[in-house]
């Protein structure tokens, strides 16, 4: 977890740091610019041997950076507004506990929980980092590294439940199965029940690529002062800090006492935490993020210095 | 045509002594044994050259129906075909050295052929000392060796003479001990060749005598057997004969000296027989004779024998009576037969032609005289009644030798045929015929003349004469053949001859309409002359056949002559219209003297079609064969009688009986049908059951001459005065009144009683008249009770807790009278259960069901009986539910256990709460509110395994397991312990008293719940 958590977070650092080193190197011969980015593609979350599955999300952003052209090279620093949408469910489980029923028998108490899903709104504040190549041809490739920080994380978790018994003679578990109604003896049906709760670890990671081409505009743009280019970019986001700490349902609040049991009991009670910060997650959880992105580059001085390569 | 067998003389294992005293045999089968022959040896090649006859092995040499292999004559090294050539005169050496010879006494036998001419030429055996030289070319009848060494055989030194196989024997006698080979050599002079050429198989050298052969051969002919009989004093005899039915020599062993051989064709029988003296065997001895069945002939002219032969002189031909025949070789013999196929008689050989002894397709001919000269003269006599089947006409076929010494004819050799009725000539002197030596012998008319002997010898080839004896059918006569000498003593004369009979009909006439003739063939033996019928004078034709144009439908006739008579002669017609045999036959039957009877009346004859008009009408023509089949298996007759009797069995029956015409050998056939039926007469049992009015036989009713007035019920036996047969006939006479009859009935209820057409339902008294059963008139007073029908009410289906095993259906009877009860379980062997449980009217139908009984559904039947009225059985379903103690049951819920709980793995479910099914409730659990408090529910379970849906017993929902909830319906309530054991009936459980603390059962009628206090 350590050597996770050091790599994560060094990752950036030496990524940031080799970009802004080389900054100066470049000061002669440079094209300064202001790139204003929007994208937006589809995001969802990655498990490694979960019982979560993801499905597919919706992102959106907007980036200001401040970007330096030498020749072929690119470098560029800015801040992104980024957005995700994304859901995951769970696979269907049961929860048991050995109590006694109402009339005092010893039985297999089970909460039965099927569709078990959370659907999370992520509102992050990013900072990237890249570098990257321009190539005559107006081809370009991005590379660089991103630290977000969730500004929002907040997520609706539901799941469909019912309760069942076991007891030493049964054929099969006793419910209440439609019309029959064992509430009295403390079997609930099938119910939705809610929460809503945010994921407690809010800061990523991500590596970012941007690959595409440069748009040639009009001839009328002779200064060269606008430029415009379109990529597709693919951000992988590390979450870092504790994660999967709680358990997926929380019963420390619910009323076992089979005489006093009811379903209310447990709607009130039966709290459903956000699937990110619980332990079904498994040990990793990242994030991936896919799109296209327009980018405006507004050139904020001229190179007087001739140039012998290929203008775009 | 007479069926000719050859029994063919066996390899040389068939003449051998088969014992230790075999030195040398050779059947020339084995390769390596042939190659110990040596084969035409000469000095040098050059000699070799001027050889012009070879002794080869091979096919042509092989005798007997074994082997491939034998030793003969060819004209070639490597010859295929066996022959000689007489264009020098040379020798031919073939000879193989034998094993060391002990001296002895030995037999030399082998198979040879050879016919050669005569005087020196033919074969010889030698045996020469094994080092002197034995070479081809030489005249080696000069050579030293020759003469010494030839072994003399049993009929002559030379071998020749034969154009059959034949068996030579030589017994001999060995002074010297030593080395040997057997030396054949062929000698043949130069002038004409007389095949065939010699050939050699089946040798065998032995010691002779140690065990003797059978002697005194003889046999007789029994029926189609031949009985062998012979003398000897052996252990055994074993006899080899040859079965022409399975193609094989067979082999039996006796140890009497009587044998019969079944099933012997007729021709030349060859039988060998030896001797076992312990483990020695004598030699074989050949028994051949030629062997002809009597009674299949016409005439048995094979059969001479001291009754029908004679001998005498010229001027007395049967001065003596009696057989002079000492075989057909013999020159003494002067009755006797021949049967060697292609023997040529020798006296008539000149160069390559000469006169066969017998005709080809004769068994054998009869040679009466000889050769010997003083005016002998022999004679036989056949008396033959000419048959009624139409073979009438008299068939001669002789041949004459006789040399001719030129006498007045009274003098000279002669053969005559006389033929006698009642001791008189035929008419006409139609029968008498003489064939005399001398006048004029014309070559056209048969004559040969051979120059062989020293006086020419005249043959005459043979000759068919024939004499119609159509006037005497039926008749006995008498055939006499007389040969003579000359008279002077100085000339022989003999004749062979061969009697048969023919119809003397035309053969091959048209038959049918798609065999229109265009020759007629008139029969063997006579003249003919052939005209029209409208012009008897225009002759026609002479000859035998005589043709005519297609569709010629003229009427020709032709007279058949007599060659010896040209007065005696007879008429036939014939026609080219097509011929169609038509069985015309009518019949009467009658059935008395206890058997049926039919007369079949009998007027066949041949239609003819005119060709132009095509009309077919009868002719005057006879079928000649007219075949009756009775149709009752019988054997199928031809008869041509007019009338014709068969005799039916007595038990009658339908019989198809077939006649059958036919015409022209039978080559056309028609056959007629006729259906038969006749009744049966034997002597079997007749009913006679009568059922009369009284008042219609006021005078009683008459049976076999006596008049009964009163019932009978009686067996008789009587004749039949038609058939004559005995029989039995049982007589049930019964008399019906007119009444007035008081009758008292009975029916049930729901059925109705027919009293003269009205049918009554109720019980009463009725008044009713009309026709009996008898439909005799009939006054009825009837008392008529009806039978209430049984009626039962029970229920068609029930239910048993396992837990209590006792089936229990209520029942109770409605109406009618209930004698007992049964009850049959369906399968109940399968279910461990008795086959019928019976139950008296009043007692409770219980069946206790075994505990190893599963819960399952058992239909069965119930019967209640009532002696009369019988309603039929009704079905009832037993059902053996589970017990409640499947169930546990808290507020909310009924639930059914598991396997480990309720002994039963249960895994369908259907509930049912008061008799209802419940929609859905397909769980092993229901839920229940308090509102199902006292409710009954059950389940319908199906158990792993199993298809069938079993109840459980009810159950009822109490809403609590507490005690203080228990309701089960209403009582009487039956307590029993945990273990079933009764302990108390009460009607209301507030009663219970006295009870310890534990588990209790309290049943009432249906439901059943185990209580806990």
């Amino acid at each position: 977890m350590r050597l996770r958590l050091f790599v994560k977070y060094n990752l950036a650092w030496l990524l940031l740091s080799a970009t802004v080193l080389a900054a100066p190197n470049y000061s002669r011969g440079v094209s300064h610019s202001l790139a204003l980015s929007i994208g937006g593609g589809e995001a969802n979350n990655l498990f490694y041997k979960s019982d979560i599955s993801p499905k597919a999300g919706g992102a959106g952003n907007i980036m200001f950076a401040y970007e330096l052209q030498k020749q072929r090279f690119i470098f560029g620093l800015g801040a992104q507004l980024q957005y995700q949408y994304t859901q995951d469910q769970s696979k269907s489980f049961i929860d048991e506990f050995d109590r006694v029923d109402k009339t005092g028998e010893s039985v297999s108490y089970g909460y039965v929980y099927n569709h078990l899903s959370t659907k999370a709104h992520d509102l992050r504040i990013t900072l990237p980092v890249y570098i990257g190549y321009a190539d005559p041809s107006g081809f370009y490739a991005l590379l660089g590294a991103k630290l977000s920080y969730s500004l929002m994380a907040r997520g609706q978790t539901q799941a469909d439940m019912y309760t069942q018994g076991v007891y030493a003679w049964s054929i099969e578990p006793l419910r209440s199965i439609g019309l029959n109604d064992l509430s009295s003896l403390g079997y609930y049906p099938e119910a939705q029940y809610t929460n809503k709760s945010s994921y407690t670890e809010k800061l990523w990671a991500a590596a970012s690529l941007e690959l595409g081409s440069f748009i040639p505009l009009s001839e009328d743009n002779k200064n060269k002062k606008v430029r415009m280019r379109v990529g597709v970019y693919a951000d992988y986001a590390i979450r870092i800090g504790n994660m999967g700490t709680l358990v997926v349902v929380d019963y420390s609040k619910i009323n076992t006492n089979p005489q006093t049991q009811s379903q209310a009991d447990l709607q009130q009670n039966l709290v459903i935490n956000h699937i990110l910060n619980s332990d079904r997650i498994g040990s990793i959880c990242h994030n991936l993020e896919v799109g296209i992105r327009l980018t405006w580059l507004l050139n904020v001085n001229m190179d007087r210095t001739p140039c012998h390569c290929v203008r775009n | 045509m007479i069926k000719k067998l050859v029994y063919i003389v066996l390899l040389c294992w068939a003449v051998l002594p088969l014992s230790a005293q075999v030195i040398y045999e050779c059947d020339f089968e084995d390769a390596a044994e042939r190659s110990q022959w040596v084969l035409n040896p000469t000095a040098n090649d050059q000699q070799k050259k001027n050889l012009t006859n070879f002794w080869n092995l091979g096919a042509p040499g092989h005798f007997a129906p074994q082997g491939e292999w034998g030793l003969f004559i060819g004209t070639s090294e490597n010859a295929t075909e066996s022959g000689y050539s007489a264009s020098k005169t040379i020798e031919n050496v073939a000879y193989r050295e034998l094993p060391t010879l002990a001296e002895g006494n030995y037999t030399l036998t082998f198979n040879w052929l050879a016919n050669c001419k005569y005087g020196q030429e033919g074969l010889y055996a030698c045996l020469v000392p094994v080092d002197t030289k034995t070479l081809s070319g030489a005249t080696a009848l000069t050579m030293a060796w020759f003469k010494p060494s030839v072994l003399p055989l049993s009929v002559d030194t030379v071998m020749h003479g034969t154009s059959t196989w034949a068996v030579a024997t030589c017994n001999f006698k060995l002074n010297v001990a030593g080395q040997y080979k057997l030396v054949f050599m062929f000698f043949s002079v130069k002038g004409a060749v007389v095949e065939p050429a010699p050939c050699v198989d089946n040798i065998c050298l032995f010691m002779a005598g140690q065990c003797a052969a059978p002697t005194n051969v003889t046999h007789t002919i029994v029926d189609a057997n031949v009985k062998l009989s012979w003398k000897g004093n052996a252990d055994s005899y074993d006899i080899r004969t040859y079965s022409y039915e399975t193609g094989k020599w067979q082999e039996i062993n006796t140890t009497q000296t009587i044998y019969e051989v079944p099933n012997v064709d007729e021709g030349i029988g060859i039988f060998f027989l030896r001797s076992n003296c312990g483990d020695n065997h004598s030699e074989w001895v050949k028994y051949e004779k030629f062997i002809f069945h009597k009674g299949v002939r016409c005439i048995d002219y094979m059969d001479l024998n001291s009754k029908n032969c004679a001998y005498g002189s010229f001027s007395n031909p049967a001065a003596s009576k009696g057989v002079v025949d000492f075989g057909y070789a013999e020159k003494e013999s002067r009755h006797t037969l021949h049967y060697v196929i292609n023997e040529i008689d020798p006296r008539t050989l000149d160069g390559s032609i000469g006169l066969k002894t017998k005709p080809d397709d004769a068994l054998a001919s009869v040679r009466l005289g000889n050769w010997e000269i003083g005016a002998q003269a022999e004679q036989i006599t056949y008396n033959y009644k000419v048959a009624e089947d139409g073979n009438a006409i008299l068939k001669l076929r002789y041949a004459v030798v006789m040399e001719d010494p030129a006498h007045d004819a009274s003098a000279q050799p002669k053969f005559t045929l006389s033929i006698l009725h009642n001791n008189r000539k035929l008419d006409g002197n139609c029968g008498e015929a003489n064939f005399v030596a001398g006048g004029d012998l014309k070559p056209e008319d048969g004559w040969h003349i051979s120059n062989a002997a020293s006086t020419p010898v005249y043959w005459k080839e043979w000759t068919t004469v024939s004499v119609n004896l159509r006037d005497y059918i039926g008749e006995t006569i008498t055939i006499k053949l007389t040969t003579y000498d000359c008279s002077q003593s100085g000339h022989y004369g003999y004749a062979y001859f061969v009697l048969d009979c023919e119809n003397g009909e035309m053969s091959d006439l048209n038959c049918g309409e798609d065999n229109p003739t265009t020759e007629f063939h008139a029969p063997d033996g006579f003249n003919y002359r052939w005209y029209k019928a409208d012009e008897p004078s225009k002759t026609l034709s002479e000859e035998q056949n005589f043709t005519i144009q297609p569709l010629d439908t003229n009427l020709y006739e032709v007279d058949v002559i007599s060659k010896t008579n040209g007065q005696c002669y007879y008429t036939l017609k014939a026609c080219g219209k097509p011929r169609i045999p038509t069985p015309r036959v009518t019949y009467e039957t009658a059935s008395t003297a206890c058997s049926n009877k039919a007369t079949f009346f009998n007027s066949s004859c041949v239609y003819v079609q005119n060709m132009v008009t095509g009309v077919i009408g009868p002719s005057e023509e006879k079928v000649t064969s007219l075949l009756w089949d009775f149709g009752d298996g019988s054997k199928v007759i031809n008869n041509l009688s007019d009338k014709v009797n068969h005799e039916y069995p007595a038990n009658g029956g339908e019989y198809i009986v077939k006649v059958t015409a036919g015409i022209s050998h039978d080559a056309c056939q028609i056959t007629k049908e006729i259906k038969l039926t006749f009744p049966d007469i034997s002597n079997d049992t007749t009913q006679i059951i009568e059922n009369l009015c009284r008042k219609d036989y006021p005078y009683g009713y008459s049976f076999n001459g006596k008049t009964y007035y009163n019932d009978v019920d009686s067996l008789f036996t009587l004749t039949s005065l038609v058939t004559g047969c005995d029989s039995m006939v049982y007589l049930n006479l019964t008399w019906h009144e007119s009444g007035p009859f008081l009758v008292k009935d009975t029916i049930c209820e729901g059925n109705a009683y027919d009293l003269f057409g009205k049918q009554i339902t109720e019980e009463g008294v009725y008044e009713g008249s009309g026709k009996g059963v008898f439909g005799c008139d009939s006054l009825v007073e009837l008392h008529l009770h009806v039978v209430p029908r049984l009626t039962v009410t029970y229920p068609t289906q029930v239910p048993v807790c396992s837990d209590y095993r006792t089936v229990t259906i209520p029942y109770e009877v409605q109406k009618g009278f209930l004698s007992y009860i049964e009850l049959r379980f369906q399968d109940a062997m399968q279910l461990g259960l008795d086959s019928v449980y019976i139950f008296s009217n009043g007692d409770p139908i219980e069946v206790v069901l075994p505990d190893s009984l599963e819960p399952a559904i058992m239909p069965a039947t119930i019967t209640f009986s009532t002696p009369s009225c019988p309603i039929p059985d009704a079905p009832i379903i037993i059902e053996l539910r589970y017990s409640a103690s499947v169930f546990t049951q808290k507020p909310g819920f009924i639930a059914l256990m598991n396997e480990q709980y309720a002994d039963y793995k249960f895994v369908e479910y259907q509930w049912y709460r008061d008799g209802e099914k419940i929609e859905g409730a397909t769980y092993s659990f229901v839920s229940t509110t308090d509102d199902d408090i006292d409710h009954v529910y059950r389940v319908e379970v199906k158990i792993e395994g199993k298809d069938e849906l079993v109840s459980t017993c009810n159950i009822t929902y109490t809403g609590t397991t507490a005690l203080q909830r228990i309701t089960i319906g209403k009582g009487p309530y039956t307590i029993y312990s945990a273990t079933g054991h009764y302990m108390m009936t009460l009607d209301n459980l507030n009663e219970i008293k006295n009870l310890t603390q534990g588990m209790y059962i309290i049943k009432n009628e249906i439901n059943a719940i185990k209580i806990v206090r």
